[in-house]
């Protein structure tokens, strides 16, 4: 229930008949403005509300974050100063934020765009506008294109994609413009919850140690996979072909193990509860090598306490060091 | 190894090819790996084309999704008595998958046709918290399929000679009294291997079940039923020794893989399990799957089956010596 605004005392009684009207600002037309109702951001799209909302002191604060940033908009925090204040949100579920890059699940194809699935409450939505075409050329999309939109992606796809804003519903909208982004093949799709993988500059990540691309979604779907050249699209169709002619087309086995490393090192990270950064997954393959910990006892007891341990000596060095500054 | 395949047209080697060696792999009971699958509204998800390529692509050269091998097992541990009011229970996790087994015992009558002879049922359920799908009727298919499984291995024929436990040590009066057991299995998580997971926790929770001592009183037999007092104190265990466990031997592609994820069963062709015994015997055998298997496949799969199973009872005892460990603290 929403606190009564708070009552100011009116020496006149309350007013009597229709207030008077303001003078028209824009005589020659009338500017539609979206009424900001108490507690509610303009822009912000319903669909959301429920996700994030703190009572502030004043009245709910609406779900802002996607539009107001830095110090006011910071995440929600309990605060004491307000009595009664609580907070309540959703840390598993993804928080989604205009150029975010995320890893999704292509799930239906509808007239014109793909649904994805990605770690949220609603489906995404990929529109054929919004991805490339195969020959490249900027054009308008046809019925035949429409008709094709299975060559591009099928059901069950993995595919790497930008947010592009939200719908009036409050799904995502996304993109998919620029060769980097699109189908992911030879390798495999991890899971990890979405508030392990913080926002930074760069979420693709060539290892070439390793010859390993390494996709941290934002929406914790994490890719691990053969590092695939950027190329046109139309070779992709070659590729295809020799999916089919299958033993000779095998991930070699020494990428194979890389990428087994780092699969296994992000899904130790996330049963830690470490943020995944590039830096981490690799230092954590690096040092299962270093101590001949095969890869599939990565995930056994010995190795998961000696990461813990060389993570909390880490973290004790850096507050030490921030200390000696200090 | 031989395929069954049949768009091979090669011809078929003239004799089996030996046994793969494994390595040992003593693992301490460890914490089992996160999943890495969501449960979707009607289906297990989905896995496009590139990720089938690589999960067939890594069983073929031996180094699996999780950097385990053909033949290993996932992280085993095991939990025993953790649901008070059952004489016996387990839980058993590998991996992501997790199931409890429970053994409750009531007095009750034995049949005409087996004076001797205590019964045992087994029943297996889905909970819905393993996957959405189960939720109502959605399991039916599924547990039907595991208990049935699981009787054949366990149960024995239909005049219980060959059962896993001992029938007519269940008997309490001849003809009058004897336990009754029930085994009721439930899928908490499903990641794959369910048989294999539902066999070692039914053992498991044979070796922790107590059956209450009676005492039989024959001189007030009036209504023909005579008294038993049963003990609160005295407690008799069960010689599990015989129990066999079951080995599911997945085929994906030209080879075989031991404690396959849910991922990987999606790409099986076939799956053959194998209910093999502490002495090396066999006491159960299903296949599942549609695709045709040559015999010699399957002598094939039943001898590496016979191979695994030394491992997974070390496996498995070592599990449960680690959780008796834990109990008795």
């Amino acid at each position: 229930e929403r606190p009564p605004p708070p009552a100011e005392p009116d020496p006149e009684g309350p007013p009597r008949g229709r207030a008077p009207r303001a003078p028209d600002p824009c005589p020659r037309g009338r500017v539609r403005r979206r009424r900001h109702r108490r507690g509610q951001h303009p822009r912000q799209p319903r669909g959301q509300h429920p996700q994030r909302a703190w009572y502030d002191g004043s009245g709910w604060g609406g779900g802002g974050d996607a539009v107001r940033r830095g110090g006011a908009g910071q995440q929600a925090r309990l605060r004491e100063d307000a009595p009664g204040s609580f907070v309540l949100f959703d840390l598993i579920r993804y928080k989604p934020e205009v150029g975010d890059i995320i890893v999704g699940r292509v799930i239906e194809i509808a007239p014109k765009r793909w649904r994805l699935e990605i770690n949220f409450s609603q489906d995404a939505v990929l529109m054929l506008s919004s991805m490339n075409l195969p020959d490249g050329i900027q054009r308008r999309r046809t019925a035949v294109d429409e008709l094709n939109m299975r060559s591009i992606f099928e059901e069950n796809d993995v595919v790497c994609a930008e947010v592009r804003g939200f719908q009036h519903d409050g799904s995502l909208h996304l993109q998919a413009r620029s060769q980097k982004y699109g189908k992911l093949q030879r390798g495999q799709l991890l899971t990890v919850p979405a508030y392990l993988v913080k926002r930074r500059k760069l979420h693709f990540h060539h290892l070439e140690q390793y010859d390993v691309d390494l996709i941290l979604g934002c929406n914790g779907f994490i890719w691990v996979g053969e590092h695939v050249v950027v190329r046109e699209i139309a070779d992709l169709k070659e590729d295809e072909q020799k999916l089919s002619a299958e033993a000779e087309t095998f991930t070699p086995i020494e990428t194979r193990r890389h990428i087994c490393r780092l699969a296994n090192a992000a899904r130790l990270l996330s049963a830690l509860g470490f943020t995944l950064t590039v830096e981490l997954i690799i230092q954590t393959a690096e040092a299962s090598v270093s101590s001949n910990v095969e890869i599939n006892d990565m995930l056994g007891a010995e190795f998961y306490v000696q990461t813990a341990e060389g993570e909390a000596k880490r973290r004790g060095d850096l507050l030490g060091k921030k200390r000696s500054i200090q | 190894l031989i395929s069954g395949d049949l768009n091979l047209d090669s011809t078929l080697p003239s004799k089996l090819p030996p046994p793969p060696v494994f390595r040992s792999s003593a693992a301490p009971p460890p914490q089992g790996s996160p999943a890495s699958r969501r449960a979707r509204d009607d289906t297990m998800v989905g896995l496009s084309e590139g990720e089938k390529h690589f999960i067939r692509g890594g069983i073929a050269q031996d180094l699996r999704a999780d950097g385990r091998r053909r033949l290993q097992f996932r992280a085993l541990t095991v939990e025993t008595g953790i649901i008070p009011q059952a004489n016996g229970s387990a839980r058993v996790r590998m991996g992501a998958t997790e199931v409890i087994a429970s053994v409750k015992a009531e007095l009750g009558k034995p049949t005409i046709l087996h004076p001797d002879k205590g019964k045992v049922s087994i029943y297996v359920d889905c909970s819905p918290t393993a996957a959405p799908m189960f939720e109502g009727r959605g399991s039916e298919e599924l547990s039907a399929e595991l208990s049935v499984g699981l009787q054949r291995c366990l149960l024995g024929g239909k005049s219980g000679a060959g059962a896993a436990i001992d029938l007519s040590s269940l008997i309490v009066v001849e003809g009058k009294a004897c336990w009754d057991l029930y085994i009721d299995g439930l899928v908490v998580s499903s990641d794959g291997n369910l048989l294999d997971a539902l066999a070692a926790a039914i053992k498991v929770a044979l070796s922790d079940t107590g059956i209450p001592k009676v005492n039989v009183s024959l001189n007030n037999e009036t209504d023909g039923e005579p008294e038993v007092d049963i003990s609160d104190e005295e407690f008799l265990q069960f010689d599990t020794s015989g129990v066999p466990v079951i080995i599911t031997l997945t085929k994906v592609g030209k080879h075989y893989i031991v404690d396959a994820t849910s991922e990987e069963e999606s790409q099986m062709s076939s799956a053959v399990s194998v209910s093999v015994n502490s002495h090396g015997q066999i006491c159960g055998l299903t296949k599942r799957g549609g695709a045709g298997l040559d015999p010699s496949v399957i002598f094939d799969m039943i001898s590496v089956a016979k191979n695994v199973s030394q491992r997974f009872y070390t496996l498995l005892e070592s599990a449960f010596a680690a959780a008796e460990a834990v109990a008795d603290e």
